[in-house]
């Protein structure tokens, strides 16, 4: 049995890759129009958003409401790796073979800094009982929006220059300024010289790294850990008495969180047909508040759930998009000035949120999957 | 010389602090959540002053202006805080007591709230920066005095009244508080209306000094306010007064030397190393929970 089951896996792997590398070469032939190419790539990362938070957020049960700031790390991050690399290999046009250099190494570099960064900030605030987590995550993403959107140290200087001129605390945090300064402030960031963040990532990276981490995360909810992160989010004390460490539990999930978040972003920035720059004000409150949305519609603690989710807020976001730039609402701005859609979606989500905390906390799905596995039945 | 005026100037910020962060440390006491709405009850009570006080004349009676402005504010606000109370927490309360999700279910709802007013107020007043009037020269010492005197007024209702004698019983313990005779549902309500009233105050105050309001401005002086409270021990109301005073002169000595745009980062790494060195904070108890 055991080894039927191996074969089913490597074989459905197979298809995966086989089906996303069929994807990334024809998509431009079968989806003429680039914005739905774009939407439905946009889609697939905010899945793999939605489900990473769902880690902390659903089964953990703690409460993260930073996650743009690390969606953010990871594709600034991505993007700098990227477009560093990019220069090495000639500047010559992305192509699918060197994407296999490119992508990987820049992913990983993304999901290193998101995680050391989660790991920074869960220590301190997952220590403690209480609702740290939730601001502290707050003041992170905001703080990190709005230092790269604000920074002006040294405008003249390039970081290579600030950094071999290193010679002490000061020079350091000069140093450290300047790099910051680098990224491009509230423009963005778009390479050096302003060229671009090359778009390496077309639907192969993005639907086999996606489908990755999203078994990855169905493993972890039906396995061993998953268990105990359930056991812990409903009675700390009685699982720390059986042995469950909460502190190194919760610890390590926030990180897992964190990298998930931080593939995403790098995904994110260098997305093929996406703008080739990065933006600050992308990775604001609202982002995280998306996110928030996205589980919490789905269902807290179900991977299928928070997939749901992804897919809803991000068509709806993009239809509000739409919607906002067409002739008929452009008309209407023009007798009521107050009339902004975006506004009006944020406060009929956060209604229906509210609504739903009182009617039906657990979300849509509640921990259900949409596809019970039979083991996993028992195991619940 | 300088060194004064940034003090001067401090403890007026800081007592402007104070006020907004006795807010969360008093819901936090009686429903142990933090009021993420906390901060848009601050922006609503700015929105509220400045049409009073332009509906009154301004600058052409600034000190009835002033006093008319923050009286209103405090009046809509407590309305606002007990209508947020009664629509969006109360009926979680009675829900999710004791299950699982008792402790996400409340956080989500206070975000929601949040987000709502906000873009609410996005809708309602557009998200155009309107300034205030300048109703006085020098606003700095009027700040400190009205911050002063609210946090005396306060620690007399705390101490004094039935009411706060309520209130303190609830953070102490709910069920026996009920068992003795305590409406909490009243003292709850009770609870949101005072802190919602202190935040007008602040909200007021704050414009009179910085002269803008807009939809988002509720979120700097909200996480200010609750780092304060951190700062002083969460659910404990000197040690909110005591957080915001020293937020307030930490954040004006930082503005004189040359990092003065790291305000923001600085109070974040108050809010970690507190919670790393001393998680109950300066004058909060522990509490060893028992099974």
């Amino acid at each position: 049995m055991a080894g039927r089951t191996w074969i089913r896996t490597i074989v459905l792997a197979l298809l995966v890759a086989a089906v996303s590398l069929a994807l990334d070469m024809k998509l431009a032939d079968i989806l003429t129009d680039g914005s739905l190419r774009q939407l439905l790539m946009l889609t697939a990362c905010n899945v793999l958003v939605a489900v990473s938070l769902n880690v902390i957020n659903g089964m953990a049960g703690q409460f993260s409401i930073g996650h743009a700031g690390f969606i953010g790390l990871g594709a600034y991050t991505a993007a700098v790796v990227a477009s560093q690399l990019h220069v090495k290999l000639g500047s010559h046009a992305p192509t699918l073979a060197a994407s296999f250099i490119v992508v990987p190494i820049a992913l990983l570099a993304a999901a290193v800094v998101a995680g050391a960064f989660g790991f920074l900030l869960g220590l301190p605030s997952l220590r403690l009982k209480g609702d740290y987590l939730a601001i502290v995550t707050l003041g992170f993403a905001e703080i990190f929006r709005l230092l790269i959107a604000t920074a002006t140290v040294g405008v003249q200087d390039t970081p290579a220059q600030a950094w071999s001129a290193v010679r002490g605390p000061g020079t350091f945090f000069h140093a450290l300024g300047v790099s910051i300064t680098a990224l491009g402030g509230q423009n963005g960031y778009a390479g050096p010289g302003d060229q671009g963040v090359p778009l390496y990532a077309g639907p192969f990276w993005i639907l086999t790294i996606v489908t990755l981490m999203v078994v990855l995360a169905w493993r972890i909810k039906f396995s061993g850990w998953g268990r105990a992160l359930r056991a812990l989010r409903e009675d700390e004390i009685a699982s720390a008495a059986v042995g469950v460490d909460p502190t190194r539990y919760k610890v390590t999930s926030f990180v897992l969180a964190a990298v998930g978040a931080g593939v995403a972003g790098g995904l994110l920035a260098m997305m093929r047909d996406g703008t080739p720059s990065v933006q600050p004000d992308t990775f604001n409150f609202q982002a995280s508040f998306d996110a928030i949305t996205m589980v919490i519609l789905g269902g807290s603690g179900s991977v299928t759930g928070a997939m749901l989710g992804g897919v809803f807020v991000t068509l709806s976001i993009k239809a509000i998009e739409y919607g906002q730039g067409s002739s008929f609402v452009q008309d209407l701005r023009r007798h009521a000035e107050w009339l902004d859609l975006n506004a009006l979606r944020m406060i009929l989500y956060s209604a229906l949120l509210i609504a739903l905390m009182i009617l039906r906390p657990e979300g849509l799905l509640g921990e259900r999957e949409l596809f019970q596995k039979k083991r996993g039945a028992k195991a619940s | 010389m300088k060194l004064i005026d940034a003090l001067m100037t401090g403890l007026a910020q800081g007592g402007m602090i104070a006020l907004v962060a006795l807010g969360y440390t008093m819901v936090f006491g009686v429903l142990k959540m933090i009021n993420f709405a906390h901060s848009e009850v601050f922006m609503m009570a700015a929105y509220v002053g400045l049409f009073v006080i332009a509906a009154v004349g301004g600058t052409a009676h600034p000190l009835l202006a002033a006093v008319g402005g923050t009286v209103v504010a405090m009046f809509a606000c407590s309305l606002l805080g007990i209508t947020i109370e009664r629509i969006a927490y109360r009926p979680i309360r009675a829900r999710t007591r004791g299950s699982k999700l008792a402790r996400v279910t409340p956080l989500v709802t206070a975000l929601a709230v949040s987000v709502l007013l906000q873009n609410l107020a996005q809708l309602l007043f557009t998200a155009r920066y309107r300034p205030y009037p300048q109703l006085f020269q020098n606003t700095r010492p009027i700040i400190f005095v009205v911050a002063i005197a609210m946090m005396v007024f306060l620690e007399l209702v705390v101490k004094k009244t039935w009411f706060g004698k309520a209130m303190r019983a609830l953070s102490t313990n709910e069920e026996a508080a009920r068992l003795m005779g305590v409406r909490t549902s009243r003292t709850i309500a009770m609870t949101f209306a005072l802190g919602s009233s202190l935040a007008a105050v602040g909200a007021v105050l704050y414009c009179l000094d910085q002269s803008q309001a807009y939809p988002t401005m509720g979120f700097k002086i909200g996480t200010q306010a609750f780092v304060a409270a951190v700062l002083g021990g969460i659910g404990n109301i000197p040690g909110a007064m005591l957080g915001g005073l020293l937020i307030g002169i930490i954040g004006e000595m930082v503005k004189l030397t040359s990092y003065s745009g790291g305000v923001d980062v600085l109070v974040f790494v108050v809010l970690i190393l507190v919670l790393l060195a001393r998680p109950a904070g300066l004058l909060g108890t522990t509490r060893v929970e028992k099974v």
